[in-house]
């Protein structure tokens, strides 16, 4: 494919990087000499220097054979206009932009094919406050990720000294979980992620991920011992709220949850006092200690560090882990600070541009991959995917296709229902399917939802 | 009727990509807007290439409104990537567009265009046309025989 990056900021060079090594051709445009020689130097790309909306710039980058263009730099209003001269001029199929201005993004009828033709707008502090909610919502594992709208769930787990899981394989996971079906799609052991098979043994101090339906996960984290307190009646504690936090806070609120929202502006204080009804706002510093005491932090199931600034975040985190709150995440803008981070034990962060890096390539996808994630430090890749008539994956059952090596189907959605699938399920024309396999594969997984030639 | 006719016919193409081979030839055809049959060509390429092997390709899609399909053919002669199954540059590419309605007359016509272009001494015979009437008295009738 030809794509055109607008932006070498960090989002554009993560984007880039990624699709490069994917073998696709692709065009960085930036305004900065010295960002676009970063990018040169480090990845196997073509650069133009000029402002990304100008018609002569996006012509030099031949934006009329490009078939998607991502409009990644820090400003809406170019991203927006890219977008426009990109479809007026040069018919590029596909476009998306990065828009941060929640005056844009809350305004839908802005967008469409007649209007400002962007086919998805990609909105960092909205990616990064639905990452923030889905954290706390499955507060009893480490990472929990949404497919199929919802109804298939990935847990990440770590398997804790005396868990249930210690010490069987896979084939007995069946006698451990029982009452509902789950499958492993995920093993780390001794720090690297494999996708296991059968006989695959669960030793403390593994992690795993499992696919499972949506309605078992309450009864699943039980049985393995991981009992989720629940959400309604939670008490969490909240440090700022600008757009994310504002974003999360209303959301908790639906969740009847109670939250205690410390920001340090005044004026924001009072909007947010204004704009959402259960919560408690304080106007104060986030790392007083003997605010953060008053308001009872000790008493917290979460505490959510949401600032704009990281070293806030970071403190205010480890104050809170000094408290005892069983569960904390972080915000972190820097992608820098991200290792740095979990190698002082905050280990739940969000960051808005990793996460937007995440949504971009989720949809930039061809045939009916509806959308990739990572796990395991990105090793592993999880694709959800519509398969359509004459596609290979509907071939056969699953015991005698041929899938590629490293590759399990983790769940299959028929209609609402969902399928953990076994040997002798066979793919349906539009199941999804969540199937997760080696980076490597990926290309190799893709091509087993592509359609015939004779598929209209 | 003549299932291709010589205006549909791009003897020489220069395109330098699949997207601009598949835009000049959406450009032959007059009498549908080429934004929509880019559009819709595209929206299908992405879901697995119509690139076939042996240097030809058979993109297709349904326009609203068709009244019957139409046929339209480019040459290249250094090739174009066009992600083919076999992953070699594309010399031929055969435009289809059949009407929105569900006619397994269309499936018939792809299928024959296929068969037909899997035939070497077929696609000899395009490459060596001279121009675009002998490219285009090549191909049949409209409703295939088979």
């Amino acid at each position: 494919m030809n794509i055109l990056i607008l932006g070498a900021g960090e989002v554009g060079y993560h984007i880039a990087r990624y699709l490069s090594n994917e073998g696709n051709n692709v065009t960085v445009i930036d305004n900065d000499a010295d960002r676009l020689a970063m990018v040169s130097d480090s990845m196997d790309v073509g650069t133009v220097l000029g402002e990304a909306s100008h018609p002569s710039v996006l012509e030099r980058a031949s934006a009329a054979s490009a078939d998607l263009l991502i409009a990644a730099t820090t400003n809406d209003e170019v991203n927006m206009l890219a977008c426009q001269v990109a479809h007026s001029l040069f018919r590029v199929p596909t476009k998306m932009a990065r828009i941060r201005s929640m005056e844009y993004v809350q305004c839908e009828r802005l967008f469409g094919r007649d209007d400002l033709p962007i086919d998805r707008i990609i909105s960092p502090e909205t990616e990064a406050a639905k990452a923030v909610l889905k954290r706390v919502q499955v507060s009893s594992a480490a990472d929990a990720m949404d497919f199929a709208g919802g109804r298939v769930q990935l847990l990440g787990l770590p398997i804790v000294p005396k868990s249930p899981l210690a010490g069987i394989s896979l084939a007995e996971i069946d006698e451990v979980v029982t009452g509902m079906r789950v499958y492993v799609v995920a093993h780390e052991h001794n720090r690297t992620w494999r996708v296991p098979d059968a006989s695959t043994v669960l030793l403390a101090g593994d992690a795993i991920y499992v696919a499972i339906s949506r309605n078992d996960v309450d009864a699943f984290l039980r049985c393995i011992g991981r009992d989720q307190t629940a959400s309604t009646g939670r008490d969490v504690m909240m440090i700022g709220g600008g757009n994310i936090g504002f974003i999360v806070a209303r959301e908790l609120e639906k969740l009847g949850i109670h939250l205690k929202l410390i920001e340090r502006n005044p004026k924001r204080a009072e909007w947010l006092a204004e704009h959402l009804s259960s919560s408690i706002i304080i106007q104060g510093d986030a790392i007083d200690q003997q605010l953060l005491e008053n308001e009872a932090i000790h008493q917290m199931g979460d505490f959510l560090a949401l600032t704009n600034d990281d070293e806030t975040n970071i403190l205010a985190s480890l104050i809170a882990r000094k408290y005892r709150v069983p569960h904390i995440v972080t915000l972190i803008n820097r992608s820098i600070y991200m290792d740095l981070v979990r190698e002082i034990g905050l280990d739940v962060t969000v960051s808005p541009r990793l996460t937007t890096v995440a949504s971009i390539l989720r949809h930039v996808r061809r045939g009916r991959v509806l959308g990739v994630s990572a796990i395991g430090g990105g090793e592993l890749e999880v694709l959800e995917a519509e398969a359509l008539e004459t596609t290979p994956i509907t071939a056969d059952r699953l015991r005698s296709l041929r899938l590629p090596r490293d590759t399990v189907i983790g769940a299959i959605v028929r209609g609402e229902e969902v399928i953990i699938p076994d040997g002798d399920t066979q793919v349906q024309p539009h199941d999804i399917v969540i199937i997760v396999t080696r980076r490597e594969w990926a290309k190799a997984v893709e091509r087993l939802f592509e359609v015939q030639l004779e598929f209209f | 009727m003549a299932l291709l006719t010589p205006d549909h016919v791009i003897v020489d193409s220069h395109a330098p990509t699949k997207k601009a081979m598949i835009a000049e030839l959406a450009q032959s055809i007059r009498s549908i807007d080429p934004d929509q049959v880019l559009e819709v060509v595209m929206a299908r390429e992405r879901l697995g290439s119509t690139g076939i092997g042996h240097g030809v390709a058979i993109p297709h899609g349904r326009i609203h409104d068709l009244l019957h399909p139409i046929v339209a053919v480019a040459r290249h002669r250094k090739g174009v990537d066009f992600e083919a199954i076999d992953g070699e540059p594309v010399h031929i590419v055969v435009l289809l567009l059949v009407p929105d309605d569900d006619n397994r007359q269309h499936l018939e016509l792809l299928a024959h265009l296929a068969r037909l272009l899997q035939q070497p001494s077929f696609r000899e015979q395009i490459m060596r046309a001279t121009d675009a009437e002998s490219l285009a008295a090549l191909f049949p009738e409209m409703i295939p025989a088979s």
